[in-house]
């Protein structure tokens, strides 16, 4: 293309050709544009600011305010002493350790959790909260730390159920009327597997029915599973989810630096084995 | 007789100009009627079909629907479609007095038709809950709810008017919601006397517009709040205040709200204690004051199975409780016309608590406790 531009080549069509120093001169501005795209691509990714204002309030004053409601052990409680205990409390107590601050946690209704965070009451939910896609634009949500959809559970013997296509003919026990109701009447009515539902009282006795052989499987939150097979066992969960029900961290819009950091500790925290440690310990 | 030379011109002179664009004429001609079509005004997809009736066993069972807000004419249908499926022949809806006199005496009747024709055609029977102020008929920088004493005579022409237009198709009207809590008078002290003043005007007019019309006095929410409480009065001690300022003449009915919280449907009743069956201590005020015989409508109640919150129940005990107070109220309670559960569905998630009180989700996917109802009101359990 350089060539055919060239003034001594294209017999005829050489007066229509710009000068050779405007061809140069045009490079030259092509070059400095994408130098310059370039370098704001870099800037925006690697040379963020290092702060926010929820960042700066926060180092500042060396406290980070969280808001919780604690009614939902064993992610948001209390302890015998009246000290906020449980997953979360573990999980942003870890996050401020490491950024060199200390928490104070404000207890808030469930349904007031999101207004504190906007009226400035608090820096960061944590309190066992769902992502909620209908939010995102007034709330930034970490990703999520903790999946608490639903499980397939059998015993720990079974060879033959590997995932929920092999649920034909088998006995589910579900909560009656809960989540877990609804997802076996979706896959009886809708993906047309023949499930025979067996609705219970609470997840807990479909996990005991299923120890003692009376159902073959049993639908049930993850808590409920990893707790139960863990003590008293007896039983496995099947590492698929049946449906997502994940626990993230929200943010006020605005607060991209702290969003960064709170990304990358999870990351790390979920490296290093916290996370699982943090689920021993709780379920 | 051959046609004058002019004409054989002028048709010369068209055939000319017609010729080499015969085909494009042709095209245009085919399309016409495609034209034609497009410019004629959209016709109502969705059609009220044809008249249904509710098969059920227990003629008490009811819901409270939410279709103030629903815009689209399929999902109304569906809605309502899904409330005669199982089984439940009353419905109460919210009719906002904001939302449909915009100016003084300028209605807009279009969306509550399109709500009771197809409710009618499902065969369901319609009690209209009637509030929510415009903001004409209130001071600046006031809530919805607040209406000045100098504009109840504009609610009460609202109602003649609402009346009057849905005469022969709703014979139940709801003078307010629950004026016990200072939310819903405006964040003014719940005031008895101020409420029965208002009734009794909008109970005139109603009757004036159409004397076969039930007028309900409003739901009370039930509270045990103490006395002086800014937030709200004790029910069955506004309920007696009514009496008091002389409310008696001017109802038919009492709407009664009877949340379970989280006991059951059969918990005895106690001035103490909210519970479902609070509802006959409401009753027992109206007994001591002469109005026994008069009917009580059940326009809230229910259960709620959200997993963190503190008032609710796990969701087989919802279900549980929700069909024994089906049955409490049809075979216990002779005064009672029948139970509106809180509430059938939502048009869109709130994302809070309030989701778990529905029986079908905003994607018209049935909850378990729908199936369940529906069993009961075909007489299994």
């Amino acid at each position: 293309m350089v060539s055919a531009m060239h003034p001594n080549t294209g017999a005829g069509t050489q007066s229509k050709r710009w000068p050779s120093w405007a061809m140069r001169l045009l490079w030259l501005l092509l070059a400095v544009c994408c130098g310059w795209l370039a370098w704001r691509s870099i800037a925006s990714t690697w040379l963020q600011p290092h702060t926010d204002p929820t960042w700066e309030r926060m180092t500042r004053s060396g406290v980070l305010r969280v808001g919780m409601d604690a009614t939902y052990p064993p992610f948001d409680t209390f302890d015998g002493a009246g000290q906020f205990a449980g997953y979360d409390v573990d999980l942003v107590t870890e996050l401020a350790r490491r950024w060199g601050v200390r928490v104070a946690f404000v207890n808030i209704h469930f349904d007031g959790l999101y207004d504190a965070l906007q009226t400035d009451k608090c820096d960061v939910l944590i309190s066992a909260l769902p992502y909620d896609e209908t939010l995102t634009q007034d709330v930034v949500y970490s990703p999520s730390y903790f999946n608490a959809g639903l499980l397939l559970v059998v015993r720990t013997d079974e060879r033959q159920v590997r995932s929920v296509n092999d649920l034909g003919g088998k006995r589910v026990g579900v909560e009656m009327g809960a989540a877990a109701h609804l997802e076996a009447r979706r896959l009886l009515d809708q993906a047309r597997i023949p499930v025979q539902i067996v609705p219970l009282n609470t997840p807990r006795e479909a996990l005991e029915a299923l120890r003692s052989g009376a159902l073959d499987a049993a639908i049930v939150d993850s808590v409920t599973a990893y707790a139960f097979a863990r003590d008293p066992g007896g039983v496995r969960y099947l590492k698929q989810f049946l449906t997502d029900d994940q626990y993230v961290i929200a943010m006020r819009p605005g607060s991209g630096y702290l969003w960064t950091r709170v990304a990358d500790e999870l990351v790390r925290l979920r490296k290093d084995g916290f996370l699982d440690a943090l689920q021993s310990r709780w379920f | 007789m051959h046609p004058p030379d002019w004409l054989r011109s002028l048709g010369h002179a068209l055939r000319q100009l017609v010729r080499p664009h015969a085909a494009l004429l042709l095209r245009l001609f085919l399309a016409l009627p495609l034209l034609l079509l497009a410019g004629r005004p959209p016709q109502p997809v969705v059609r009220l079909g044809p008249q249904q009736t509710v098969q059920t066993n227990n003629p008490a069972v009811g819901v409270h629907t939410r279709l103030t807000d629903e815009v689209e004419e399929w999902k109304i249908k569906r809605t309502l479609e899904m409330v005669r499926e199982m089984g439940a022949p009353w419905i109460v809806e919210y009719f906002p007095w904001g939302y449909y006199e915009r100016e003084k005496g300028q209605f807009d009747w279009a969306h509550p038709d399109l709500v009771v024709n197809h409710a009618l055609r499902q065969g369901l029977t319609v009690v209209a809950r009637i509030d929510f102020v415009p903001e004409w008929a209130r001071p600046e920088k006031t809530t919805f709810r607040y209406l000045p004493e100098e504009h109840f005579a504009d609610y009460a022409d609202f109602l003649y008017a609402f009346v009057k237009h849905f005469a022969g198709r709703i014979h139940y009207v709801i003078v307010w919601n629950e004026p016990n809590l200072s939310f819903e008078w405006g964040y003014r002290l719940p005031d008895p006397a101020a409420y029965t003043r208002l009734l009794k005007l909008a109970y005139a007019r109603a009757k004036e517009a159409d004397p076969t019309v039930t007028v309900l006095a409003a739901g009370l929410a039930p509270t045990l709040a103490p006395a002086g409480s800014e937030w709200g009065m004790n029910d069955l001690e506004f309920l007696q205040r009514m009496y008091d300022a002389g409310a008696r003449g001017s109802f038919d009915g009492l709407a009664v709200h009877a949340y379970g919280w989280v006991f059951p449907a059969d918990d005895p009743p106690a001035p103490d204690v909210i519970n479902y069956r609070r509802a006959e201590l409401i009753h027992a005020v109206m007994a001591r004051n002469g109005d026994g015989d008069l009917p009580c409508f059940v326009t809230e109640a229910g259960w709620n199975d959200n997993r963190r919150w503190a008032k609710a129940v796990p969701s087989g005990l919802r279900i549980e409780y929700t069909l024994r107070a089906y049955d409490l109220a049809l075979q216990d309670w002779p005064w009672c016309r029948m139970v509106a559960m809180w509430a059938f569905r939502y048009p869109w998630p709130a994302h809070t608590y309030q989701d778990d009180f529905a029986f079908v989700n905003p994607e018209f996917i049935a909850k378990p406790i729908y199936s369940q109802v529906q069993r009961h009101a075909r007489g299994g359990w």
